[in-house]
């Protein structure tokens, strides 16, 4: 059996160089995958973007070309420009039921993890970047995770969002199918969408399939979520080394990644009331161009011979995991 | 933790300083109407 710790052992491998090549391969990779989502828009985003890279990535290793490419930023950006999609609006239409549902998902997908890390099913670091993804955080804070972490970078990140792609695109083949079946109400098809499928636009779209109020609501338990991102990544990091106690109070501020100290920010701006509608809208686009150019950065790094040598027992586990809590959530939205 | 630990993690934090500082000086410019809305 292939061993599926050595996905997340850090790269040994000199800093790559060529850093204006990079940018001119990021920028080639980036157009081509908008280009390709332009032709063919049934296939999310993100998906040609990881895609493309991952190919760019095999060619430049075939070649022996190392080069930098400059996702670093693009990511940092998107994850500030995140926090004015924060209002406080959202919780109300968001509601208690709403919330404590997130909650609960939130809750049994980390145990659910946890598990499959004691069983030694996946590896401690992979089964928490799984968590992450899918507890609610999405491709941002899979993305996110690995700035911090070069142990996680690349490989690992690839694997945690063609898990949160895959189950994304489950939710929106079968919700639709189920939701007449099992007798489910707008508010609580949007819960099940919102909770249970990790990346915003997929939920919201899942959502909007049974009318214009349940995507209204998905998008709302979304925002909700999405304002704890911050908290969840400072958590998942801080699990990685845990000696905690410094010197100087000043060495701790570094603990917590720039990114979320920005976003927190913006997000208390946007509360505060510094955004309208249409400024919203703008910075909503700005940061899904950034994410986007991030993925293609992720998928630059991916080793698709590690890949390749795991094959798909990670992704199974993962599924098997969503499954699970998807169905039990489900179940509890048909009876009450 | 060692001091070389957190010299590294201090430079990590401000190249992330300076992200976020690019983040904001983006959305001033939204703010200000100087950059309208982005087509995705």
């Amino acid at each position: 059996m292939p061993d599926t710790a050595e996905l997340v052992r850090p790269s040994s491998r000199a800093a790559p160089d060529h850093r204006l090549g990079g940018l001119a391969a990021l920028a080639g990779i980036v157009l081509l995958a908008k280009l390709a989502h332009w032709l063919a828009p049934q296939v999310p985003a993100v998906v040609y973007a990881l895609g493309f890279g991952m190919l760019a990535g095999l060619e430049a290793r075939r070649l022996r070309v190392r080069l930098a490419l400059p996702h670093e930023l693009p990511l940092m950006l998107g994850f500030v420009l995140m926090g004015a999609q924060v209002e406080h609006g959202v919780f109300a239409v968001a509601g208690l039921a709403g919330l404590a549902l997130l909650a609960a998902w939130v809750a049994a997908t980390l145990a659910l993890f946890s598990l499959v890390w004691r069983l030694r099913l996946l590896p401690r670091r992979l089964a928490g970047l799984f968590a992450l993804g899918q507890a609610g955080f999405g491709v941002s804070a899979v993305v996110a995770a690995g700035a911090r972490d070069p142990a996680l970078a690349g490989t690992p990140q690839t694997l945690a969002t063609l898990l949160i792609l895959l189950t994304g695109a489950a939710g929106l083949v079968a919700y639709p199918l189920l939701a007449p079946a099992l007798g489910l109400d707008e508010a609580r098809f949007a819960a099940l969408a919102a909770v249970s499928i990790a990346n915003n636009a997929e939920a919201i779209a899942t959502a909007g399939t049974l009318g214009a109020g349940a995507a209204l609501g998905a998008a709302a338990l979304k925002v909700a979520i999405n304002a704890f991102e911050g908290v969840a990544l400072v958590a998942f990091l801080r699990g990685k080394d845990r000696p905690a106690r410094t010197r100087r109070w000043h060495d701790a501020i570094p603990r917590v990644p720039g990114y979320v100290i920005g976003f927190s920010l913006v997000a208390a701006l946007s509360l505060a009331g510094a955004f309208d509608g249409a400024e919203r809208a703008s910075l909503a686009n700005l940061t899904h161009w950034a994410f986007f150019i991030a993925l293609a950065g992720v998928g630059f790094r991916t080793r698709l011979d590690l890949l390749a040598r795991v094959g798909w027992r990670p992704l199974a586990v993962g599924v098997a995991v969503w499954l699970l809590t998807a169905t039990g959530l489900l179940a509890w939205l048909a009876t009450h | 933790m060692s001091q070389e630990k957190v010299n590294q993690l201090k430079r990590v934090f401000a190249r992330e300083f300076a992200a976020t500082m690019v983040a904001l000086a983006l959305i001033a410019l939204v703010k200000a109407g100087l950059v309208g809305l982005v087509p995705w």
